[in-house]
């Protein structure tokens, strides 16, 4: 059931919010409950066993790491002080495994569901290889929906228990909305337990200004998603299924095109699942900060899926530089120079990236992917210090737009792995980017698309209008989405204009090919 | 307080009062003028017919327009039809098309191609509700289907004068000469016990169908047209039960194939899904000649007035051309 089907809106959440605004204040999140419920039930009915298993599991070592912690501060004053440190040494191993085996059951359900039949490829092919006839069978395994988005809550959220970031929660029905919360689950973003569990749960009322609010967001998801992402599929599907037939400028095109298609796809949809959650007074965490005004790689990935990025922070990346395998590694290549001082942060981004990579889809070029972004960020820390040298003002207008245009030209690249169908492809189209352009081919090959001069004219405008947005956001100005935007009335008049825009330039219906939200298949 | 929500209950009321004007205004500006524009192409040339001058209409999918030639059944008969039907058409939509036919035309028959009684590719419970959810929208409210007409709107005349006048030459068939090199089997129709169950909307929507017929005068026919990639026996035995439980004659030409001399490396356009325009003119009139037998003059006397012959014989001829080489 896609965000911006009318069957989500009008036959599902629509129902849904009036139950909502039914219930009492203390109550209200039985509708939310019911409808995640019903939600992924209709949406992927054979996933619900795996869910419920990932939040039993959840819900019981939660509760397991809370009831050693409430045996150790009853145990601390009754006991000796020697005798209480035992045992806090003792709780303190049994909570690790506790977290291990909860970790490993989360991984276990992810590797077996999702990348099972890719591992067991990648091993048949190695037996091949060595001449071995035993083979791994291929599993017919339906992917539960948002198994790679609720498993990284289900992470966090035992993490956090662990370290007492959070208190476990008593109510399993309450963990199960924070796992399956339907706006969420289907592409993010990954919240934490804290900033949104909690919130789900919470007494609440019907806010008129919180509902305009969530209106006006998720009417700008759609219009993002619908006017402008649906139209760059037509053209980007043509092109890159067919990647011989095209020479570099449409080749050019197409993978300017996707990065447009894939932003305002991911952000659209996020737009309308915030705008959704605000519609119940939950307030969700943001996914994007104007990513392509980033002038650097690094820069670019703390603004674009922000919630999967401070995820792998937190639990891959700070966890792994701070162990002891790393602590001793840092010890040894301490003071050896500049680029042994990198060693330990680069091994530790080399899991982070390998695993990014591979969190997108089972397949190599994911992997490829991910290595990709690993290879321009080592690369930059390499130059880092040269860099340093050459250029001392680097806050200069000058260097700050050569920094945005490196970043958007390796991004673009890095979207060309990603959407090609497999690395063979990519290379053959990066390769055609050497081609010689031929200005006449894009107006044929836009015709051939169904694509008139309005629907690039759309596209245009459509960009522009988002670019604005991002400008106005990067310079702090008020923008509706923090609701700061004065005045009802301009509000009212931009729900107005967008749910003109969406219905009327909308890329829907029978003369266009609309795809599923990207992110959804991840 | 109450001061402020009575300017909020205001503000919303304002606000909906303009946005239903502003997307009324709008659903007139982009609903086509011309019928040939309302529906597929061929199928809308029905709402330009003469009122009350068909003797039966035919709906269903493509199988339906590729496989049933009207005008083969005019030249032989002189009666009357259309066939009307769109691809991947399913019974909800057949429903809502026939209440837009029912306004204009009393078909003595209306014969229901069985293709649409079945999804062609597999649609999830999800993707066919929100298909029965578009299909009505579509019905009740014109604007998101011809959303994307804002682009034909003519500036020097934004509102022109409706025009429901266009006819379709060949009375919706469409026409196809392509040989599919589809292999001369006959294989898909062994005997078999199974049953091929239709979706239960489907069957709820064919039998509402059935009753809307009823309750204009028009008496339910049930057809299949050869398809020997998707047509099976428990499909047949299934329509069949189906078709008996409301009453209605079941045809499946898939069970003549020998008695009506049907060659299929002749008769198909592609790989055994969709008949050639030989085909179809072989298929229809052993249908016609099959109910006439059954039901001795259905398709007999036309309800065409005057003008109405000389348009259609004109089309015939046309039709009649195509033959030729």
């Amino acid at each position: 059931m896609a965000f911006d089907s009318l069957l989500y809106l009008f036959a599902f959440l629509l129902p849904v919010y009036a139950v909502w605004l039914i219930l009492p204040p203390a109550r209200k999140w039985y509708a939310l409950l019911a409808g995640s419920i019903v939600f992924y039930l209709i949406s992927s009915p054979f996933g619900a066993v795996a869910v419920a298993v990932s939040a039993a599991s959840v819900y019981a070592c939660a509760r397991a790491l809370s009831g050693l912690d409430g045996a150790v501060s009853q145990a601390k004053g009754a006991m000796p002080r020697e005798d209480a440190k035992k045992l806090k040494l003792s709780v303190k191993t049994q909570k690790k495994y506790i977290v291990f085996v909860c970790v490993l059951i989360q991984v276990g359900l992810l590797l077996l569901l999702k990348y099972f039949n890719f591992f067991a490829s990648g091993v048949n092919a190695a037996a091949d290889a060595l001449g071995l006839i035993t083979k791994l069978p291929e599993l017919k395994l339906a992917v539960p929906l948002g198994i790679s988005f609720y498993t990284l809550q289900a992470i966090s959220y035992v993490v956090d228990v662990y370290r007492k970031a959070v208190t476990a929660e008593r109510n399993f029905a309450k963990l199960l909305l924070y796992l399956i919360f339907f706006p969420t689950v289907v592409e993010g973003p990954i919240c934490r337990y804290n900033e949104s569990g909690a919130k789900l749960c919470a007494e609440s009322r019907f806010d008129f200004y919180s509902f305009r609010d969530g209106v006006l967001l998720m009417c700008w998801g759609l219009f993002k998603k619908v006017v402008i992402a649906n139209r760059c599929n037509m053209l980007v599907n043509t092109v890159f299924g067919d990647r011989g037939a095209y020479s570099g400028l449409i080749v050019l095109t197409a993978i300017l095109a996707y990065t447009l298609q894939l932003y305002a796809d991911f952000s659209g949809c996020i737009d309308i699942v915030r705008g959704t959650a605000r519609l119940f007074g939950v307030g969700l965490p943001e996914n994007f900060d104007a990513p392509f005004f980033s002038r650097s790689t690094a820069e670019f990935w703390r603004r674009w899926h922000i919630t999967l990025g401070t995820w792998f922070r937190d639990y891959v990346f700070y966890p792994l530089s701070l162990s002891k395998p790393f602590a001793s590694l840092r010890k040894k290549t301490a003071g050896k120079g500049y680029y042994a001082d990198l060693l330990p942060t680069a091994t530790a981004m080399f899991a982070v990236w390998t695993l990014t990579g591979l969190w997108h889809g089972a397949s190599l070029k994911y992997l490829v992917y991910g290595l990709y972004y690993f290879a321009v960020m080592l690369l930059g820390l390499l130059v880092e210090k040269p860099a340093g040298k050459l250029v001392k003002d680097r806050d200069a207008a000058l260097w700050r737009f050569v920094g945005v245009v490196r970043t958007f030209v390796i991004v673009n690249i890095g979207m060309l792995i990603f959407r090609a169908d497999t690395l063979t492809a990519a290379w053959q189209m990066f390769a055609s980017l050497f081609t010689p352009y031929a200005a006449a081919d894009i107006s044929e090959a836009l015709v051939s698309l169904r694509l008139d001069s309005w629907d690039l004219i759309i596209v245009a405008v459509g960009a522009c209008v988002m670019a604005v947005y991002s400008t106005l956001k990067v310079s702090g100005r008020k923008l509706p989405e923090n609701g700061t935007l004065p005045g009802g009335i301009a509000r009212a008049a931009l729900i107005f204009v967008l749910i003109i825009a969406v219905t009327l330039l909308g890329a829907y219906g029978d003369n266009y090919d609309a795809a599923s939200f990207i992110y959804a298949g991840f | 307080m109450k001061k402020k929500r009575i300017g909020i209950i205001a503000g919303c009321a304002v606000f909906a009062l303009l946005l239903s004007l502003s997307l009324g205004f709008l659903t007139r500006l982009v609903t086509p003028a011309s019928n040939r524009f309302l529906w597929y192409t061929y199928a809308s040339g029905i709402l330009g017919e003469e009122e009350d001058s068909l003797d039966y209409v035919v709906v269903g999918s493509s199988n339906a327009t590729a496989g049933f030639a009207p005008m083969a059944i005019y030249g032989e008969y002189g009666c009357a039809g259309y066939v009307c039907g769109e691809t991947l058409e399913t019974t909800p939509k057949t429903y809502l098309r026939l209440k837009e036919i029912f306004k204009k035309q009393s078909p003595k028959y209306v014969i229901f191609e069985t293709d649409a009684f079945y999804d062609t590719q597999p649609v999830s419970n999800a993707e066919a509700a929100e298909s029965y959810l578009e299909t009505w929208l579509e019905y009740v409210w014109k604007y998101p289907k011809y959303h994307n007409q804002w682009k034909m709107v003519d500036p020097k005349d934004p509102f022109p004068d409706k025009d429901h006048t266009w006819t379709h030459v060949y009375r919706g068939e469409t026409m196809n000469f392509d040989l599919g090199g589809f292999g001369e089997t006959r294989d898909y129709m062994a005997y078999s016990t199974d049953l091929a169950p239709m979706r239960a909307t489907c069957r709820a929507y064919f039998k509402k169908c059935v009753r809307l017929c009823r309750e204009n005068g028009a008496e339910p026919v049930v057809l299949s047209l050869p398809c020997a990639k998707y047509w099976t026996y428990p499909r047949h035995e299934y329509v069949k039960s189906l078709a008996q439980s409301v009453g209605a004659e079941y045809i499946d030409l898939n069970c003549y194939l020998d008695a009506m001399d049907f060659d299929g490396s002749l008769y198909y356009r592609d790989d055994g899904v969709h008949l050639n325009s030989p085909g179809a003119k072989t298929a229809t009139l052993f249908f016609a000649s099959l109910m006439n037998e059954k039901y001795p003059g259905a398709f007999g006397a036309s309800s065409l007035t005057d003008t109405g012959y000389e348009h259609w014989n004109g089309d015939y001829q046309k039709y009649i051309a195509e033959f030729t080489p």
